[in-house]
Parts: C-alpha cells; structure tokens; sequence
C-alpha cells in the first residue's frame, strides 16, 4: 500500500508516538506500511505480567479514524480477555469506539486492562493463576511468523 | 468590593433589563436553611459537625428550581441576543439593508462592537455568578450537591459557557477589534478576547477581572488538526464540518440535520447532539485570517473531498431513480 496518500491524522498521531512516547509502550510504523505498527508493551509493574514484554500488532484500517484500529497479541498471553490467536475483547474497538480516541488511548487501556482485569482471577486462585502465566513465560521471546494484518 | 455588590452594579448598570441570577433571594433560602438547622439541637457531636444534611429539603425544593429557572433565562436571552447581533453582522448587502429599513441595525460598526462586548462580559459575569452561588450551597450544606447540579445544567445544555454563541461572540470582537471603541461602562470589567497559539494549537482565550478564565480549544479531536469550517454541537464540542459528518455518519450534501438521533458526539458521548448543531461562521472568518497557509492548503483538499461526496451522491440518486 502506497503511503503517499497516508491521512495528516495518521502523519500527526506516527509523530507524536515517536515524539513522545507514552510510558512503557513502544511504538513504530512498518517501513512498507505506515498503517502497520509493531507494538512493544512492558508488563506493568504490580501486576502478574511484570518483567514481561509483549509484542502486539496495529493495523489501521482505510476507514481509520471513523473505524477501530485493528490489534493482536503476538506474544502468546494468558489473559481472560484476550484468545489463544491474540484478538483482545475491549470495548473501545467494538461498540465503544469514537473517532476522538487514538492510537495512543488504544495502547495505554491495554496496560490498564492487563493491570486490572486480572486481579479477581488472581486473588481467588493465585498458584494456578502463576502457573499458568509461568507456563507463558518463554512465549515473552516468541516471534511472529507472519503479521496477520500485513499487506 | 465583594462580588455580590459588583453583579448587582452591573446588573442595574445594563439599559435593558436582562434576566440574572437573584443572588439575594437565593441567599436569603441559603440563609433561611442555615438557621433551620442551627434551631434544631444536634443530639451527638457527629450531627454538630454538619451544618445541614446532604440532602436539605428546605433548599432542594426552592433554591435549586428557581437557579435552574434563571439559568434557562439567562441562556436563552444571551442566545437570542447574540444570534440577532450576529445574524445582523454577517448579512450580505441585500438584506443587511433590509435590516436595516426594519430598524435592527441601529448605530455603527462601533455600537456592534461594544453589543459584542457587553454580551459576551453577560455570560461570564453570570457563569461567575452561578459558580458562587453553588460554591455557596456545597460550603452550607458540606456536600457536593452544587457541584452534581452544575453537571446536570451541563447535559441539559443550560451552561452558558458552553453555548456556541459565546465561541462566537469572542471571534467577532477579535475580527472587529480593529477600531477603538471607549467603553459605556465607567468601569472596565471585560479584558478582551484573544487567540493563542501554545506548540501551534490554537485556543480562543478570554478573561474577566481575573476571576474567569474561558479556553477554548480550536483543534479538531477527530482530524488533530486547526478547525476547518468549525460547527458547534449541542454538547458544545467543536468539529471541523467535514469530521463532523464523518462521525455522524452523513454526507456533507445531507448535512448534519439528517443526522440519526443515536449519533453521539465523539468526545462526550452525548445523543442527539447533530441535529441542533450550529456552523461558526465568526471563527472560520477568525481563523482563516490567522492561518492564511494552512487555511489554502485544507481549502483545497476539502474542496476534492466535498466534489467526491457531491459526485458520490448524485450517483447514488441516478441509479435510484433510473431503478438500477
């Protein structure tokens, strides 16, 4: 796809990630595709995922900003809200989604989610709960074979 | 001078008789309240900490009403007032001269001003008067109660500063600014409008004596960039036009009235915000004065967008009515 006709919206939001990037997310557009990002996130501190790195995928469909981005957990994850393919069940990307949030606001709620979402599962079942997480802990290393969003 | 004082000499001091907050009525129920509570002994030290509970029927009942029925008031006579003026300002030739055989437009370019000034000095001495008044009732009461009002006024669109007419109202004085006018006033309460850019956002900004702050943002959150074409919606959040049908999922040949009442606005969420939504002719006249570059560049881009849109939607027509 050809990046010429890329909307000052995308141009603008790339920039400030670069620019500034937001605590404990990396994120950098594909050379080939400015509408594919790879995504690095840090396990958030105080959380079960702490010291891991995850590795997501971005795309931002031609419907963007009027429709979600599209993203995935590459790095395998043992997580209530998120498959064993990666696809994540968050409401800003269904129903919930505006044409005001960004990039940016995507990542920083799937920091939020995994900090939070877990801590009930944790609490009630705490060893089977790190077993199983230690069960993904070489996935922290895993690489993509291919990107599903890639073009 | 206490705040008090100086509405009601500004008050008294307008010619026409405007609606405004009744501040001694509703400090005397406030008052009327304090002393209800203070005649009933507290039994236990705890009930002697709180002045009146969270919930006081003695004010529920008339202060917060009567402040809701001002409110309305007040909102719909600055409205009313600031779309006449305004309407009058950007009328073309024929029917600025109609306006004026009919005898709306009475003085000059400086009487148009100064009507700009004073109402715009209206809605915020009145936004500063509510916000005292309610300041007031949560400091009796040790409750939030004035705060959770002030929230409700906001989602029935009774805020004043939120209206669209005041965004206006502060793009006309700064495109009329030109000519110097001498205040009627003997004193000068309105510090004037300006338009800033921080990191080249740029933000309409608007004081009065130091007590009032108004920002307004000009970037468009769904295109990140300067306003284009501005309208307001209900909800007072301002869009490009364009972004703005985007988001309401209608064609710019539709226009936003044949928005789906479901739509809701991208920034609070609101329903119903399209329909009502009102196009900032000031601003953009404001704004394409202050960015001359940028304002040629996205000109030219809409320009493209709309042809597709136009092209778009008399194709669609066609093969409807051939039946294709």
């Amino acid at each position: 796809m050809a990046n010429s006709n890329l909307p000052r919206r995308i141009i603008k939001e790339t920039q400030r990630l670069l620019s500034e990037p937001a605590p404990g997310i990396s994120a950098s557009p594909s050379e080939d595709n400015m509408r594919y990002f790879n995504v690095m996130i840090l396990g958030p501190t105080q959380s079960p995922y702490e010291g891991g790195v995850f590795k997501l995928e971005l795309f931002l469909p031609e419907e963007y900003p009027m429709a979600a981005p599209k993203v995935r957990f590459l790095t395998k994850i043992y997580h209530p809200n998120i498959d064993k393919l990666g696809r994540i069940c968050l409401d800003i990307l269904k129903d919930k989604w505006s044409p005001a949030l960004g990039i940016r606001t995507v990542l920083l709620r799937y920091i939020c989610l995994s900090s939070f979402t877990l801590v009930d599962v944790y609490l009630k079942r705490p060893i089977h709960f790190l077993k199983k997480c230690s069960k993904h802990q070489s996935a922290f290393q895993y690489q993509p074979v291919h990107g599903f969003y890639k073009m | 001078m206490k705040f008090c004082k100086k509405y009601q000499e500004y008050m008294q001091g307008q010619e026409k008789k405007l609606p405004c907050v009744g501040f001694k009525k509703l400090k005397k129920i406030l008052k009327k309240c304090r002393r209800n509570s203070s005649s009933l002994k507290p039994l236990n030290a705890s009930l002697a900490a709180k002045t009146c509970p969270d919930h006081c029927p003695v004010c529920d009942g008339t202060f917060f009403p009567s402040l809701l029925n001002e409110m309305s008031d007040i909102v719909g006579c600055f409205n009313q007032r600031a779309q006449k003026l305004l309407e009058l300002h950007l009328a073309s030739g024929v029917r600025k001269y109609f306006f004026w055989i009919k005898g709306k437009l009475q003085g000059n370019h400086t009487a148009l001003i100064q009507e700009g000034k004073d109402l715009v000095t209206y809605a915020l001495i009145n936004a500063i008067a509510i916000r005292k008044i309610l300041k007031k009732y949560d400091k009796i009461h040790y409750s939030k109660q004035g705060q959770l009002f002030k929230s409700q006024v906001q989602s029935m669109h009774k805020e004043i500063l939120q209206s669209p007419w005041l965004c206006e109202l502060m793009a006309f004085h700064i495109n009329l600014r030109e000519t110097k006018v001498k205040s009627r006033k003997a004193h000068a309460l309105f510090d004037g409008c300006s338009l800033t850019f921080k990191d080249g956002k740029p933000s309409l900004t608007c004081e009065l004596f130091d007590s009032i702050k108004v920002d307004i943002d000009l970037t468009c959150s769904i295109c990140l960039d300067t306003v284009f074409d501005p309208v307001s919606l209900t909800c007072g959040h301002i869009f490009c036009y364009i972004c703005a049908c985007s988001a309401a999922s209608v064609s710019i040949v539709n226009g936003l009235k044949s928005a789906d009442p479901k739509m809701k606005c991208p920034l609070c969420r609101e329903g119903a915000v399209y329909e009502g939504a009102v196009r900032l002719e000031e601003l953009n006249i404001l704004l394409s004065r202050s960015c001359q570059e940028y304002w040629e560049q996205r000109l030219q881009t809409e320009r493209v967008e709309r042809v597709k849109q136009i092209k778009e939607h008399w194709d669609s027509q066609c093969r409807a009515f051939v039946g294709v």
